[in-house]
């Protein structure tokens, strides 16, 4: 599984909230499996 | 995943395993048992599954697409009593607007349906229905007039066990082969009026709605695969060597990647400004439609690089990239060709000229 490239903190307006990091998270670790 | 998409076969387990983790309602509000958390966090979600499994992420889409249908045309009781399953997980939803003879042209669609008492009667048939063959409750568009045109077409939510209802053959398709698409097949098949969804005639603009929003997940699942074609291919560039050097090292192989790259951060870029967009309440047609647009040929566009740069590797089914390929493919035909979104992102734009003088 590749990991993600989109970054934790990036320039506003696509700086990721603690909620939308959990879901890529979530997401991610589903897809890991 | 190599085995499923070997035997076109799809799991209803990692299905119910997403339910299990709220990904199956994400965007939708918590008072039908949905995370509330808008289409952004979702299109997180869909390209990281996508990155390792298109067909789950085509899946997951499309029962997300099912419920904004019943969320934007149903009813307070249509959406209490069939939202909080699928939110859930617990009941799979489908999308049914595809007919033999009505694909890009869906109000050409010639599933009838009749009323009769408390019933409605839907006879004809769907295709290439994602989830169809699995499904607990579709979406179905059908007419209730052929000569009203798109004025006749009606949306209804067509539970499983619904008497004259089945599931017809399957697709045997080139890619996305871990999520089955099936035929539905309707021979008077009893629907409760208390199914149909909104009110007579205001299907279409119901399905384009819904299908609208649906393609910014496309978007992001595309995303996810061309970053995950990517970094195997730059993974295998780093590792092959010919020549006396990695092929790494040679600059056409650069060349492939770092356009790669710069193509996947920009269908990310146009995927999140559609999704942001639309939590703000804003008109999405064109930046979801240049989103599925831009995403689905970057997919195809990197994995295709991806199979080049791994050589006769990529040419093998022992590797995933032919895989990417395949499921790429795929993203270009559905939920609206690419050419509908280019004649979508056209008119927006020629009547925004026309709208300025």
């Amino acid at each position: 599984m590749v990991a993600s490239t989109a970054p934790a903190r990036s320039p506003d307006p696509f700086v990721l909230t603690e909620d939308e990091r959990a879901v890529r998270d979530t997401a991610a670790q589903f897809a890991q499996r | 995943m190599a085995q499923r998409d070997e035997e076109e076969r799809y799991d209803r387990a990692l299905f119910d395993r997403m339910g299990e983790l709220g990904l199956t309602g994400l965007p939708y509000p918590e008072r039908y048992g949905g995370a509330g958390l808008g289409t952004f966090p979702w299109v997180l979600a869909c390209e990281e599954i996508a990155a390792a499994d298109m067909g789950m992420a085509v899946s997951l889409s499309v029962h997300v697409l099912s419920q904004l249908c019943i969320l934007t045309g149903g009813t307070d009781e249509q959406k209490e009593r069939l939202l909080p399953p699928m939110t859930a997980g617990a009941r799979l939803g489908a999308f049914a607007l595809t007919e033999p003879q009505a694909g890009s042209d869906a109000a050409a669609l010639g599933l009838r349906a009749e009323r009769d008492g408390d019933d409605y009667l839907l006879t004809g048939s769907k295709v290439w229905i994602t989830n169809g063959a699995h499904a607990d409750i579709v979406i179905v568009f059908a007419t209730v007039d052929r000569s009203l045109g798109r004025e006749g077409i009606t949306a209804f939510a067509v539970e499983r066990d619904t008497p004259g209802f089945r599931v017809g053959s399957h697709e045997r398709k080139m890619g996305i082969r871990d999520s089955v698409s099936a035929e539905l097949i309707f021979d008077n098949a009893r629907v409760p009026a208390t199914n149909r969804l909104g009110e007579e005639g205001a299907g279409l603009k119901l399905a384009l709605s819904a299908l609208g929003a649906g393609r910014i997940g496309i978007a992001a699942a595309c995303t996810g695969l061309a970053r995950a074609a990517l970094e195997h291919a730059a993974r295998y560039a780093t590792q092959r060597t010919q020549f006396g050097r990695t092929i790494a090292d040679q600059e056409m192989v650069q060349a492939m990647l770092a356009d790669a790259a710069t193509s996947v951060e920009a269908a990310r870029l146009l995927t999140w400004r559609a999704a942001r967009l639309r939590d703000a309440g804003q008109p999405i047609n064109a930046a979801s439609s240049m989103a599925k647009l831009y995403a689905s040929d970057t997919a195809m566009r990197v994995a295709t690089d991806a199979v080049q740069i791994y050589g006769g590797a990529g040419y093998s089914r022992d590797n995933p990239v032919e895989r990417f390929m395949r499921d790429a493919k795929g993203a270009q035909i559905y939920e609206g060709t690419n050419q509908i979104q280019r004649l979508i992102v056209a008119q927006h734009l020629i009547e925004e000229a026309r709208r300025l003088g």
